[in-house]
Formats: structure tokens, sequence, C-alpha cells
């Protein structure tokens, strides 16, 4: 069987202009991932009581179940609980989905990170009359950013990836285009090919941004 | 001016500090010597409540904190009158030898910008460690990083500097210039608290010695007359034992 | 005057009736990835549903929007009413009957046996024993098979895509998946492939509705619609158009 090149170089184009959607959920998930990430590692290192149960919940059944099991609960499910529901998009669901999945895995690398951070820290800053709230914004949090940024980007390059299963919710992203269009060509190889160059691709560019961040954060060691 | 009543300390059953009373003078270093694991360190760090106290009511000035009813606040108001000089450094690891003693003049003590760096760049000046002050705790030395962290105690013009064995983690070669820096503080009659091993550096720079073991103060006394004239068996042995 | 007035008043009339008919829009879920029903080429939705839907809802004076949604989530797109219904060949069957109500049949196939090409073993439904069996995901051949299973020792493997493949590898014996299809892929892919035996199941599809007042008159409009299509050979011409051959008759 020949290698149709021809066929996989006019399939960029097309699969290209569903990239946007794939890199939206992605960024957009990611970022309120990482908010909802810190406000629950925060909870679990220092055993706020109820807010740690919660959080001990929460982090059990986002990592406990499929992403798969949790997009539908979430837009075929719930809305049969809570009619009001009905009104949320497929793309908004996705997005909701892929933050509340993501932030439980997040939590725990920043909590390791957190840990990681010499206890002596925290007692220098409290020494000086710092409230623990001053005390990890100013001192613990961006120490533990750097030692939590390889394990949060392996998470946000999985994000990515992940949005593909937003097609059963009915998100045209740039794999479901793939699979619609090697099912009428039958050029499976060249199809998927294809959209693994482009993946790979987009995952280099965020690579190498990690490159230049960590190369930020490492200035003072 | 400083007062502490009634200090005791338990981790469960097992009981490091008890029943300490303890007065120190404005202006006076106070040295604290004794056996290894018996609560020198613990007592310090009662003082600023690094530890939560079973029990203890300190006064500084007219600051009043009763470890079984303190607040977050009081507590707060506490650290901000003593300053903790730690045995490991603990700097900042995140920023630089300058930032180190400007941060807690801009967050806690509310200075511009401006004016803590004006602060911090006197400080280093005064202890002669001005060039350094853009380089990182990674970058410097172990004395260089310790007198930095003297320096950021400084800056907090607290009424009490407390030192936790500043000059156990250092190699020898930097103990010298540490309590040199200590030397000129006691002679600018800063009132300090030291918990230490060097014993030829307490017997020059302290105005009162107070011998510690098993959780409680033994005996105390001016430097002469604890190590020369010790009136406690335990002390004797002690000293004894570290060849004083 | 009473011709101006008579003018007037029907322009009126048509203007208020225009204006109160607005365009209902019917939502349409499909996979998008079942040739040569529904798939996307050079980026287009194109397919026998897709021609199948646009007659529909061009005799309805109605717009008609797509949605492509992944097979395993359609159902619950119909469920939570987010979509109208479903043209993607979805068998009638008797669970389905009794959660849907179906439009009226419009697509008659058959079950079949697919192996790989210069396959002597296995030439039929009654040769799959001791084989391993490929069927797609959500699709009710699994169930069929299992009721031709009747000595238990098919094994069916269950696939979201790729159903073909496997069998082109040698890594399943065969597959079952609709006649049309199975004949559509032989012709169209360079896979390796042949039909074993004839179909062993007739299989009518037909799109699922829901069984709420709405959606009964939505339904009764289709088939009423189908009927049209029928009796003036537009079904039966998309038909011709993708397959050669009239498949919406038995």
């Amino acid at each position: 069987m020949q290698f149709n090149f021809e066929y996989m170089l006019n399939l960029f184009p097309i699969l290209l202009k569903y990239l946007g959607t794939t890199m939206q959920m992605a960024l957009i998930g990611v970022i309120f991932a990482l908010i909802l990430a810190i406000g629950l590692a925060v909870v679990r290192t220092f055993k706020v009581p109820v807010l740690n149960q919660l959080a001990m919940l929460f982090i059990s059944f986002f990592r406990g179940t499929p992403l798969l099991v949790q997009l539908f609960l979430l837009y075929y499910g719930l809305p049969r609980v809570f009619p009001i529901l009905i009104n949320m998009d497929a793309f908004t669901a996705s997005v909701i989905g892929l933050t509340l999945h993501f932030a439980a895995y997040k939590a725990e690398s920043i909590r390791a990170a957190i840990m990681a951070v010499d206890k002596s820290q925290m007692e220098a800053s409290l020494s000086i009359g710092m409230t623990t709230s001053q005390a990890m914004r100013r001192i613990v949090l961006p120490q533990a950013a750097r030692i939590a940024t390889p394990s949060l980007m392996n998470y946000f390059i999985d994000m990515i990836k992940s949005t593909s299963l937003a097609f059963t919710l009915g998100v045209t992203e740039i794999m479901a285009k793939t699979q619609m269009e090697a099912s009428s060509s039958f050029y499976f190889f060249e199809s998927y090919l294809a959209v693994a160059l482009i993946y790979w691709a987009v995952v280099l560019i965020f690579t190498q941004m990690q490159v230049h961040l960590e190369r930020h954060l490492n200035k003072a060691y | 001016m400083i007062k502490v009543a009634n200090l005791s300390k338990h981790f469960g059953d097992n009981v490091v500090l008890r029943q300490i009373d303890l007065d120190i003078k404005e202006g006076e270093t106070t040295v604290i010597i004794g056996p290894s694991g018996t609560g020198k360190s613990t007592l310090l760090r009662c003082l600023n409540f690094l530890e939560q106290p079973t029990s203890a009511k300190i006064t500084i000035d007219d600051l009043v904190v009763d470890a079984s009813s303190a607040t977050k606040k009081q507590i707060t108001e506490l650290r901000k009158k003593t300053a903790f000089v730690f045995q490991n450094y603990a700097l900042f690891a995140n920023k630089t030898a300058l930032e180190n003693i400007t941060e807690g003049l801009v967050t806690v003590r509310g200075k511009s910008a401006e004016v803590a760096k004006q602060e911090a760049l006197t400080i280093l000046t005064s202890i002669g460690l001005a060039d350094k002050k853009d380089y990182y705790p990674s970058a410097l030395s172990g004395g260089q990083q310790q007198r930095i962290g003297i320096a950021r105690a400084m800056a907090a013009q607290s009424k009490v500097i407390l030192f936790d064995e500043p000059t156990s983690a250092l190699d020898p070669e930097w103990v010298g210039e540490v309590l040199g820096l200590m030397r000129q503080l006691a002679n600018q009659k800063q009132t300090m608290l030291i918990v230490t091993h060097e014993m030829q550096f307490a017997k020059e720079i302290a105005d009162r010695v107070i011998f510690m073991d098993q959780g409680q103060i033994i005996e105390q006394g001016s430097a002469d007359m604890i190590f020369n004239n010790p009136q406690d068996p335990r002390t004797r042995t002690f000293l004894q034992r570290v060849n004083q | 005057m009473k011709k101006l007035l008579l003018a007037a008043a029907m322009l009126v009339s048509t203007t208020l009736t225009s204006v109160a008919h607005a365009q209902e829009t019917i939502k349409v879920g499909m996979s998008g990835n079942y040739f040569p029903f529904t798939f996307s080429k050079n980026d287009q939705l194109q397919g026998f549903e897709v021609d199948l839907w646009k007659e529909i809802a061009k005799r309805n004076d109605a717009k008609v929007e797509f949605i492509t949604v992944n097979f395993s989530g359609l159902f619950g797109m119909l469920e939570t009413g987010r979509i109208d219904t479903i043209s993607n060949q979805v068998t009638i069957t008797p669970t389905r009957t009794a959660k849907y109500a179906f439009s009226q049949t419009y697509v008659y196939d058959g079950a079949q046996v697919v192996v790989k090409k210069g396959n002597t073993d296995i030439n039929g439904i009654d040769d799959l024993a001791n084989k391993t069996v490929g069927v797609n995901l959500g699709s009710n051949f699994a169930d069929l098979l299992r009721k031709y299973d009747t000595n238990n020792n098919i094994t069916i493997k269950t696939y979201d895509t790729g159903i073909e493949r496997d069998v082109a590898l040698g890594r399943t014996d065969a597959f079952v998946m609709d006649r049309l299809s199975s004949l559509e892929l032989i012709n169209k892919s360079p896979l390796p492939l042949q039909l074993a035996g004839p179909t062993f199941e007739t299989i009518e599809n037909a799109m699922p509705f829901l069984k709420t007042e709405k959606q009964e008159v939505l339904r009764l409009k289709v088939n009423t619609t189908l009927d049209s299509m029928r009796a003036d050979g537009t079904l039966a011409a998309i038909s011709v158009k993708w397959f050669s051959t009239d498949i919406t008759v038995k």
C-alpha cells in the first residue's frame, strides 16, 4: 500500500482549522484548573476544617473516575436532575469537565511541591511577623511553583490531548475532524499521522515555553 | 521588659519544658547553655510561638500574651516585637540578600519600597555585605547567609533578637565573622537571647548565663559566676564535659 | 378603489403570515464518521443522511442543523432534548422501541459478516464458532451476534473505530456491520476485505424521537414527508446517488 503523501498534506489545512477549538478548550481549562488546584492544595496543606474533607472528596472523585464518564454526567446526566443545566453548551461542559478533572491531579502536584519547600521558609516568614497567607503568597508558593512546574506541564499536555473526548458531547475538535475525514477517504494512516504531527508540534511549542519558564524560575538557584 | 512566666511545653506525654520563669532586661545579652536535647531551642521557639507553648504568659513591654488564649493577632504582634535567627539561616531562597531584608519591612511593617531599600542598604553596608545585595542565598557562603539572616533580624528593630544556635551549622571558617557581628550587636546594647555551644564566646559576651537541663533552668547568673563558680553539681558536670 | 383595498389587504395578510411563520430549526444528530451515510470530505459534512434531511427540511420550509457527535453520545443528546432526532442508521430494536418513537423505516439493510480477503474458513454467520468478531460500539450487532452464538464460543470485540482495520491486519477474524456500509467499505477502501455469506438478519433503520407531544408532531411530519419523497422518487434517487441501488425499499 502506497503512502498517500498528497492526501496528508491536503488534510493539514482542514485539521488546522479545528486546532483552535482544541486549544481554546485546553487553555481556558488549564487556567481555571490551576486556580482551583492552588485553592485545593492550600486547603489540603493547612487542613482547613470542613474544606479539607470536601477537597479530599473532590480529589478522590475526579481522579477516581474517567474523564469521559465525568463529561457524560455533566452534559447528559445532570440536566435530567437540574433542568436548568440544559442551557449549558457542549463547549462549556467540556471545559468544565476538563477543569474539574485536571484540577484534582494538579492539586496533588502542588501540594507535594508545597511540602517540598523547606519548613524553615515558612518559619522564617512567620518569625518576622507575616501572616500565613502572606508567607504562602510571598515565599512558599513562589518556591513551590518552581518545583511543581514539570508536573503541571505534564498535566497540561495531557489536557490538550484529552480534549478529543469532547466529540462525545458534540464538539468538533481536531481529533473528531480527523476521524470524520478518514471515514470517507479510508486513508487512515495518513490521516492519523497528520493529526499526530499537529499534536506533537503544539506540545513542542509548549515544551519550549516551559524551558524559558524554568530558566526564569531557577534564577535564584 | 521581657517577662516569661510559667512556660511549659508538652509533646503528648513528653514534657520538654517545665515551668520556666525568665526575666530579660533591656540591653542585656543572655546566653542559654546546657546539654543537647534539653529544650533550649524549644524554649526559644515558644517565645515567638513557632512552637505553641502548653502554658505560658509572655510579656514584652505592654503586650501580654497568654498561651491558653492567644489570638492570631496577638501572636503576630509578639512576632513583630521579636526577631529570630535560625540555625540553618532560613533566608528566603527566592529573594536576594537585599530583598530578604526589605521583605519584612514592606510586607509586615508597611514601609514603602524606597524607604525599605534604603534601610536595608544601610544595614548591609554596616555589616560589610553591600556588594552582595543582589546575590541569591544559593550563591552565598554559610557565613554570609547567616550574617544576612542577622541583618534581617536587625532590620526589624525588635525588642529582642532570639538566636537559635546561630553558628552550629557553619563551617569553622565562617564562625568567626558571625560571632563578630553578634559582638557588634552586643556592644550596641541590642537585647539578645542566645542559645549556643560556643562557650568561649558565651563567657566573653554574656551579661547573664542560664544553664538548662532536662527542660528546667538549673541555675543562672553572671558569666563569671556560672563559668568560674558554678553552684549546682549538674552545671559543674556539664562544664567539665565541655572542658571549660 | 375596491381593487386597491383588496390588494392592500392581501399584502398585509401575506406579510403578517410570513412574519408569524418563523422558520423552525430541526436539530439532527449524526456521527460524521459513518461512510457513506454521514462523513466529512474536504471539511464538508455530507452523505446519504445529510441529503435526506436537506430534502425533508426543504419540503417543510424548515432549517436543518446538523450536530455531529460521537456515536456513543448521540442517544444522550436525544434524551436531553439537545437534538430532535438521530439520523445515523439507527436500527429498530425492541429495547429502543420501548424508549423512543421511530419514524417509518427509511433504509432496509442486513447484518453482514466481513472477513479478510482470501479467508475460506468463514463463509457466513454459522462459521463464527471460536472466532473473534468485531462490532461497533453502541450498535446492536453485538446483541445480534449473541443471539446466534448458541454455544457461547464467539468472542465479541467492541470498537469505537477501527473495526475493519483489525480484520485487515489479522487481529480479529471478522466483523459484523450492516451490508450497505460493508459494501461501500470494500469498494472504496484499499483494505483487503470480502463479504462472507449473505445477510443473516434483516435490519430496518429509522429515526428515533422522544415520546413527547411536541416530538410526536415532528415525527408525523417526517413520516408524511418520507411518504411524499417515496411517491415522487426523490428518496430512491438519493439512495441511488450513494449506493447505486435503492436501499429504501425491502
